[in-house]
């Protein structure tokens, strides 16, 4: 039996769907989609186990975002036994709304009455027998987080799930007489005459009725649908319209006949007046509400946490702490994995030579497989901290918050306040960021962000600056150096994010619409499987990319065996790049195997450069070799380039998937690669027409 | 006796009622989903500085909203 699990997003859905699933979980992507989804099991101990689909969250079935997407066409299209639909009881009149527009289109819903406990700390008592009543289906008291009625749910999904012949009920929403008669019925009656439709006609008609294009143009596809149009579209031409409804409505181009599509503006609100009057109804009936002298906790943080002065201290503390856990916190933690794997290494490489492999062998586990499954392996720490502390600024209710304090200052990039936090995360590092962009509904603000973060220097680049700089640019000339990276960096985002938005990315930054959910404990069992399945997915995807990389790394570097460095492909493919690029910039062969290399893992870059120029190993050491062999203005460009060109391999391994294609990933890289070396050309002619020796 | 101004006009914590929804279809059927619709009382909890989105309150269920969206509502005040 296959039971969905819906509802509008912030009511604890995922924590209900954690409770009762347990660890019986997988996350697997949704075909076509950028979008993740979890599945869970409920073994049965007679008859069929059930499986449970934890659907992204959503206000109404009018899909606006890609979750919302995915949701509707689960609802509409995926084979499903019952859907249970969770509802916050604390915020009912909104909620219902769903429930309404789910119960018109199948007739197998449960309606989940969740947060119990917050209703009544409210001062709020449902009663959800009345309420049952009213809308015809089965509703559900729980509080998810305590594990409250969870028995009673699965008992009455299972019940729904098996009346397999349930007829789908008429709606209980009171739409205006004339309405149902005039336009509803037989525009339904006319539906269901028809050989092959696969939705409810009722809920067809009324779909046709708000101008629904999606239910238009799969109708039209239908044998007689198209017939069946334009029967909806005469009756709609020849019925008056409802008086007192805007008329004034520019933007009539999307249906053939402007007033039609007029008219069907005009429903759409009839229609949803309809539901909410019936849910002022429901909520007359079955809410009965005590009167509270204690002011709400969430108004009173908000005072000081959307505060004009101390909301944004806050939040810069907030996100300070957040970030200085995911990245600095547990750095030891990637540092003793690194050195684990590299002893391993070691003593694996020492156990074959006391076998007699082949050098070769003992090379390419010591330098190829091991540091490759360490690059992996390092990720994991920060990553795990870093979901961890996204993971409650979200569910806490914090993040829209933040989002609303620097909306209108992201608006100057053309970005919207939620991706804020993903921009700010990829000083921390530009993988993770690029799935924190998630948060935006809008598909283009989403590939925006995506397209712009790699240009931010995540802490394994500005590790790297730091170190050149300081050996560059001693005492405060290197911390000017270091200023002015970071403001070329800004820069060029701004100027980047600019250039996307008046060729391929035009439209204006969606809608800012945010819900500010009450603040609440987050769950740990939440919080710990969300992390668990980020981090899960984000390995399984890229340590095929990282191993094979690592692998090639040494290969360049290893053949011809038992030459010197300097006689190695890897030299010979930095000298061939030297030729065609780095000699413009006064790089040297070195210098580009570095960028190239850095290209699989940004960490390694320094460990490069100490191999390459012979520094032997230590910061001191190679800062001195490295003052040696280049001039400050060629280190400067080197910087520059470094700083912005692609990011690494694992970033664009992510940024195809968030992006949903290489050809995406494919342009970001590319736009970094030319950007990276204009800006370094550029600052390199600047330097030398400032005089500075080449 | 009422009056009518956009919803990014209205003073801070002033009951008012939803008159009319401009803009994009997508917009529209967003904020009816929301639960802005005509006739939904609704009151301005507050501004963020330099002209940022407002915060609104509407049937039970707080909503961030961008001014020039705001701009989009009209609503009515007793006056």
């Amino acid at each position: 039996m296959r039971v969905a699990v819906a509802g509008n997003p912030n009511v604890g859905k995922t924590t209900l769907f954690n409770a009762l699933t347990g660890r019986h979980q997988e996350v697997a992507n949704w075909p076509g989609t950028t979008v993740d989804y979890v599945t869970g099991r409920i073994p049965a101990l007679v008859g069929e186990p059930l499986e449970l689909i934890d659907l992204p969250g959503t206000y109404a079935l009018e899909a606006y975002s890609q979750e919302e997407r995915v949701t509707r066409n689960f609802l509409l299209h995926e084979p499903h036994d019952a859907v249970i639909v969770v509802v916050d009881a604390s915020r009912l009149e909104r909620n219902l709304y769903l429930v309404l527009e789910l119960i018109e289109l199948t007739p197998r819903v449960v309606v989940a009455l969740n947060m119990m406990d917050a209703a009544e700390r409210d001062g709020l008592r449902v009663d959800s027998k009345a309420m049952s009543e009213l809308l015809g289906v089965p509703v559900v008291p729980t509080v998810a987080s305590r594990g409250t009625g969870l028995r009673q749910l699965i008992a009455a999904a299972r019940a729904a799930a098996r009346q397999r012949d349930l007829a789908l009920a008429p709606s209980p929403v009171p739409y205006p007489e004339e309405l149902r008669r005039d336009l509803i019925a037989p525009i339904a009656a006319r539906l269901a005459a028809l050989p092959s439709l696969a939705y409810p006609p009722d809920w067809t008609a009324l779909q046709l009725l708000q101008g629904e294009r999606d239910i238009a143009s799969a109708l039209a596809a239908l044998p007689q649908g198209q017939a069946a149009l334009a029967f909806t579209r005469a009756l709609l031409a020849r019925s008056g319209s409802p008086s007192g409804v805007d008329r004034s409505r520019p933007n009539a181009s999307l249906a053939a006949e402007p007033d039609v599509a007029d008219h069907q503006e005009e429903l759409g609100l009839v229609l949803a007046d309809s539901r909410y009057d019936f849910i002022a109804r429901i909520l007359r009936t079955s809410v009965r509400r005590r009167l509270r002298w204690r002011r709400d906790p969430t108004e009173r943080l908000d005072g000081l946490l959307l505060h004009p002065f101390w909301g944004y201290l806050c939040m810069a503390a907030i996100f300070s702490a957040g970030f200085w856990l995911a990245f600095v916190a547990s750095a030891p933690l990637s540092g003793h994995i690194d050195r684990l794997l590299v002893a391993m290494g070691g003593a694996a490489a020492r156990w074959l030579g006391g076998a007699g492999a082949p050098a070769f062998l003992r090379s390419l586990l010591l330098s190829g497989v091991f540091p490759g499954v360490g690059a992996v392996l390092s990720f994991v720490p920060y990553m795990a901290v870093f979901f961890a502390v996204y993971e409650v600024l979200q569910d806490s209710g914090y993040m829209a918050r933040a989002s609303l304090l620097v909306d209108r200052f992201m608006q100057l990039i053309g970005l919207h306040g939620k991706g804020f936090f993903a921009l700010v995360s990829a000083y921390g590092c530009n993988v993770p960021a690029l799935t924190a962009t998630r948060v935006m509904e809008n598909p283009r603000d989403r590939l925006l962000a995506n397209l712009v973060i790699p240009f931010i220097p995540c802490n394994a680049r500005l590790g790297v600056m730091a170190v050149m700089t300081a050996a560059f640019f001693p005492g405060a000339a290197g911390a000017a150096a270091m200023i002015g990276l970071i403001a070329l960096s800004l820069l060029v985002l701004t100027l980047v994010a600019a250039l996307y938005r008046r060729t391929i990315l035009p439209n204006e930054p969606a809608p800012l619409v945010l819900e500010l959910p009450r603040y609440h404990w987050p769950s740990w069992r939440t919080v710990a499987l969300a992390v668990w399945h980020r981090v899960w997915l984000f390995l399984s995807r890229i340590w095929w990319f990282l191993i094979w990389a690592t692998i090639a790394i040494w290969a360049l570097t290893y053949f011809p065996a038992g030459q010197p460095l300097d006689h190695s492909c890897a030299a010979l493919l930095g000298r061939w790049l030297t030729g065609l690029v780095g000699r413009h910039f006064g790089f040297d062969w070195r210098l580009m195997i570095a960028i190239l290399f850095g290209f699989v893992a940004k960490e390694t870059t320094l460990s490069t450069l100490g191999v390459l120029y012979g520094s032997g190993g230590g910061y001191v050491s190679l800062a001195h070799a490295l003052t040696h062999a280049l001039t400050p203005l060629v280190a400067f460009t080197y910087l520059v380039v470094y700083m912005l060109y692609v990011p690494c391999l694992s970033t664009v391994v992510q940024m195809r998937r968030e992006s949903g294609a290489w050809s995406w990933a494919a342009l970001g890289a590319g736009m970094n690669v030319a950007v990276a070396f204009a800006v370094g050309l550029l600052v390199e002619r600047v330097g030398l027409w400032l005089g500075l020796a080449p | 006796m009422t009056r009518s101004l956009r919803l990014s006009d209205l003073p801070d914590a002033t009951r008012a009622e939803v008159r009319e929804i401009h803009g994009h279809p997508m917009f529209r059927s967003r904020m009816l989903a929301l639960g802005i619709t005509p006739r939904s009382p609704v009151r301005v909890l507050r501004r963020m500085p330099m002209g940022g989105p407002i915060e609104i309150e509407v049937r039970g269920t707080r909503l961030a909203l961008r001014l020039s969206d705001a701009g989009r509502i009209t609503v009515t005040v007793r006056a």
